[in-house]
């Protein structure tokens, strides 16, 4: 009888590992093995013909050495402080205000009109913005127009270009957020609000003093998503400016991108590769601690 | 006086949301009217709010002819149906084992899986191409199918749907000799439909817009995926921005339409990758 148990149990450990077998088989193959093969490739020297030589620190010296390197870490890191702040900011404005808003109906339409846009991909909202942002044709310029301020250059401008790619990401981003703040309000008892009205906090001190403490955990997730979004940017960078004007919004995935596919230096590329990897784990990690009741011990 | 003050700023707050709403909604009403202008028509002082006539479709023609774009709205929407099916099976496959089985090496696997999440997809592209011309799949369906297929996301969403399903109706099936397959998909499955359909959501819309991956595999405007269609009607010059909206309209419009039929599900769906993503 003992032994059928026994068997019993086997039989089940089999059967649980073998649920879970092909999706890490899977992951093996397609994202530990070849990153694996990136941090080797990082050690390594391309040389012609194909070969390589074991170069140690060699690349990475070269990369960290590289101005342009640092040109594109500016550059994202730039493009990343604007769009998080913008979109925490942008977020936390319409989340609160469609909330307060009295009737569910009303809250449904609004957020469906500042959602829509996430569904957007990158490689579509480049173009439509590039077409509004168009110096002749331009939505924009016609409405600053109408405001009597003079036109602005947005992507083909050094300056402009930055924050004008910010304003593409709000757009497509800012969704995202107002669904995740406007699920932490709703999470919020009415009490909180109603005694702290009591005691006579109103408009923008009520916020202050009550929502937005209580809105900080899902503050915390948005802010760290979107630097580690804002930290891969590329599509919307790749179908606007490629990098331009000169090099004003190269960014690093842009770097890493060249030297992969257009100067075909695999080590270069894999250098960033591991550095990347590095510091969006650190990211990671940190997005893991502030998500609150979620843990994932078993 | 107090009752006033409060009405006029209820009034101010509505006008200042409606106007951002209209901020965030232009884009799309110009995209989608834009590309029923004609290119003549596009390049006016003051431009035109709405086209001349909605039944001027040249542009659309065009897209189709040039760019196959019938073509690759198809490839596409068999990459995004294939990308659902096989995760919906096998990340649910994992999510159960996760959640109801104890076995030898779980806590290793489960953090592999977590560690997936960490992982930067552009840390691993290099290799991965490589690997893949090695077997010749460059330029093929199947090779930019193959990373874009199962995510760690859908293991943890499945994971945590079969997660609340009582252990009493997987001990009562497997009492009446049910076996551990048979569970799986007649008693689990049909139990975690929520979290199937918020994958499903998910997995459509990231494969439908995705754009590094396809860019790096794919070469042949046949096999390409509408992402990288858009593209196809800039050149170095110019951009042909009456084509290039007609196929950005297309390339929205079947995500609008889930989004119709589906809003619920889909903004319950789109909030839960915010939180675990």
């Amino acid at each position: 009888m003992k032994s059928t148990v026994g068997s019993y149990g086997n039989r089940r450990k089999l059967a649980g590992f073998l649920f879970v077998l092909p999706v890490v088989l899977y992951f093996a193959l397609l994202y530990y093995l070849p990153l694996v093969t990136s941090f080797q490739y990082s050690f390594l020297e391309v040389l012609p013909k194909q070969q390589t030589r074991f170069a140690g620190l060699q690349t990475y010296r070269w990369v960290l050495a590289d101005p342009l390197f640092w040109t594109s870490v500016k550059n994202t890191a730039v493009f990343t402080l604007i769009s998080a702040t913008a979109i925490v900011l942008v977020g936390l404005l319409v989340s609160i205000t469609i909330h307060n808003l009295s009737g569910q109906g009303l809250r449904d339409v609004y957020t469906v009109f500042y959602v829509l846009p996430t569904l957007v991909s990158f490689a579509a909202a480049g173009p439509i913005w590039e077409w509004i942002f168009h110096s002749q044709f331009g939505l924009a310029n016609l409405v600053l127009s109408f405001l009597g301020i003079p036109g602005l250059k947005y992507l083909n401008d050094s300056v402009q270009v930055i924050p004008s790619l910010s304003v593409i990401n709000l757009w497509v981003r800012s969704g995202f957020a107002v669904l995740i703040l406007s699920a932490g309000l709703k999470s919020i008892p009415d009490s909180y609000f109603e005694a702290a009205k009591v005691d006579g906090a109103v408009g923008l001190r009520l916020h202050f003093s009550i929502t937005i403490p209580l809105l900080l955990p899902q503050i915390g997730v948005i802010s760290l998503l979107e630097v580690i979004f804002g930290f891969k940017v590329f599509d919307v960078v790749y179908v606007t400016t490629s990098g331009g004007p000169a090099t004003s919004s190269y960014m690093l995935l842009f770097y890493f991108y060249d030297n992969a596919f257009r100067f075909y230096r695999q080590d270069r590329a894999s250098v960033i590769a591991v550095l990347m990897f590095f510091a969006l784990l650190m990211f990671s990690i940190l997005q893991r601690r502030i998500v609150r009741g979620r843990r994932y011990e078993l | 006086m107090s009752f006033k003050i409060r009405t006029l700023q209820r009034a101010a707050v509505i006008v200042l949301l409606s106007l951002g709403a209209i901020i965030f909604v232009v884009p799309v009403f110009w995209t989608v009217t834009t590309s029923f202008k004609t290119p003549k028509e596009i390049m006016t002082v003051p431009p035109t709010l709405l086209p001349n006539s909605f039944s001027y479709l040249g542009n659309y023609h065009e897209v189709f002819e040039r760019a196959k774009f019938g073509r690759i709205l198809l490839n596409t929407f068999v990459l995004g149906v294939t990308a659902v099916c096989v995760s919906l099976v096998v990340a649910s496959m994992a999510g159960y084992g996760f959640a109801k089985f104890k076995f030898p090496l779980r806590e290793v696997f489960f953090f592999a899986v977590i560690g997936v999440l960490m992982v930067p997809f552009h840390s691993v592209a290099v290799p991965l191409f490589i690997y893949l011309e090695k077997v010749n799949l460059v330029d093929t369906f199947l090779g930019l199918l193959l990373p874009l297929v199962i995510s760690a996301f859908g293991v943890l969403l499945m994971r945590e749907g079969i997660s609340s399903i009582p252990d009493d109706y997987i001990d009562a099936a497997r009492i009446d000799g049910c076996s551990e397959l048979r569970i799986f998909w007649n008693v689990v499955m049909p139990m975690i439909k929520p979290s199937l359909a918020a994958l499903a959501i998910i997995k459509f819309m990231w494969t439908w817009n995705e754009f590094f991956w396809p860019l790096l595999v794919i070469t042949t405007p046949a096999k390409a995926v509408v992402t990288l269609g858009i593209s196809y009607f800039t050149n170095f010059h110019f951009k042909e921005y009456h084509l290039i909206m007609a196929a950005a309209t297309l390339s929205m419009l079947p995500l609008f339409l889930l989004f119709a039929v589906l809003r619920r599900w889909m903004i319950q769906a789109l909030t839960g990758t915010g939180l675990k993503a």
